[in-house]
């Protein structure tokens, strides 16, 4: 009698990805799970499973090498309208920005692959769709959102992760999506904090669930009841988070200082015609909506002051 | 420094220039797509440089800005021509004699 052969992987259709959930303002149809979705509604985003192909990397078209701020290593390639990311310890990332279709990399570390889709692979798609990267956390308060901008290891996240244990709804930890007209606004993103050890000992946080440890960084999922759903929340501010040696102290940032900071903290491929997109759209956030810049130590201790300035700034009182 | 932009030259802009208003009161900024640099204009330079269009001489872009402008100060003539030389020295915009054919 013949042996049934099973094939390891059934390569998922259309038909037969189920919706997950939504992230980022994509509904997202996949036959894998996921830990950090939202509720909610928006276009089809398809994520399938690895394929057994290695992709064929096409052109380079950037290459981000581990620096303090941004300990890994990846490179982006481009054939046609496709991109191809590789990133260290990690495998490649299919993405079809036009099919709005993802591939993930075959990898034992589900978490962390989930985590990097919401990443490079995802902006790749809202790019498409005319929405704009910050590299920023976003929270909302009291029905409007602020964005709190700085590069990497500044303490976005862990302020972040403050306002959570206040009670207040993060949409995004690290890189968000704006969205410009009719009014700009934040498109919720996966609905999770990366937080550092000693942080999340000393804030001890509820409303939370750890799923992974790695770099000293404990990855949690926000409880489904604090998590809300995908609709854009207008934003109210944007702040700038500057370290200082002593001493807490917000400024107002006019717009044309405030491009600057942004152009760092946006994403662009290296083509005049993304470079125009690119500034384009800060310009226009920048002369939109009110700028700040919040100087202050980075200490744990100094979390709740600094909270209070958030908050002031909010209610119109920065 | 008027000498360097001649009476009949018109003035354009550099197409690898992007710029963006930022509100009425608050100016623009420019971005040079090759050098990367950035230059933020008060509201002034930047209803200069919305009056550029490679159709005008630096005469006719005083003319229409002393047009727009109430209560003309002194020195508008020469903060004009100051403020068009800084764009040319920044490679914002291009100069176009009378004797060069359009490509």
């Amino acid at each position: 009698m013949a042996e049934a052969v099973f094939p390891e992987v059934i390569a998922p259709s259309p038909a037969a990805a189920l919706p997950a959930g939504a992230c980022f303002g994509f509904r997202v149809f996949s036959t894998l799970s996921f830990r950090y979705l939202r509720d909610g509604d928006g276009e089809p985003l398809w994520v399938e499973a690895p394929s057994d192909e290695e992709p064929s990397p096409g052109r380079l078209v950037a290459e981000w090498v581990p620096r303090p701020d941004r300990p890994f290593h990846a490179r982006l390639h481009q054939d046609g309208w496709r991109y191809q990311l590789w990133i260290e310890d990690g495998g490649w990332y299919v993405v079809d920005p036009g099919a709005r279709r993802i591939t993930l990399p075959r990898t034992d570390d589900i978490v962390r692959r989930e985590e990097r889709l919401w990443g490079i692979p995802t902006v790749l798609c809202f790019l498409q769709r005319g929405d704009l990267p910050l590299h920023a956390a976003a929270v909302e308060v009291e029905g409007a959102a602020v964005l709190l901008a700085a590069p990497g290891r500044f303490g976005k996240t862990t302020l972040a992760a403050a306002l959570f244990r206040e009670g207040y709804r993060v949409l995004s930890e690290d890189l968000s999506c704006l969205r410009l007209r009719p009014f700009p606004q934040v498109i919720p993103g996966p609905a999770m904090l990366r937080v550092r050890r000693d942080v999340a000992d000393r804030l001890k946080l509820c409303g939370l669930q750890a799923v992974a440890e790695s770099d000293n960084r404990i990855s949690f999922t926000i409880d489904k009841p604090r998590r809300g759903d995908c609709r854009p929340v207008r934003l109210r501010a944007i702040v700038f988070l500057k370290p200082a040696h002593d001493g807490i102290a917000t400024e107002r940032v006019r717009a044309t200082d405030a491009i600057p900071d942004l152009w760092t903290l946006s994403f662009h491929m290296p083509t005049d015609e993304d470079r125009r997109r690119c500034f384009g759209g800060i310009a226009d956030l920048a002369g939109s909506v009110p700028v700040w810049a919040l100087h202050r130590p980075l200490r744990i201790e100094d979390l709740p002051v600094t909270v209070e300035h958030i908050l002031a700034i909010c209610r119109g009182h920065g | 420094m008027g000498a360097a932009v001649g009476p009949h030259v018109k003035i354009g802009r550099n197409p690898k220039v992007v710029a963006r208003e930022l509100g009425r009161r608050d100016g623009g900024v420019l971005l040079h797509l090759e050098s990367g640099q950035y230059h933020g204009v008060n509201s002034v330079g930047w209803m200069i440089w919305s009056l550029i269009d490679g159709t005008k001489t630096l005469s006719d872009l005083l003319a229409e800005v002393i047009h727009r402008v109430d209560d003309v100060p002194p020195q508008l003539a020469e903060d004009v021509t100051q403020f068009i030389c800084e764009l040319c020295e920044r490679n914002l915009v291009t100069l176009v004699s009378p004797d060069t054919v359009p490509s």
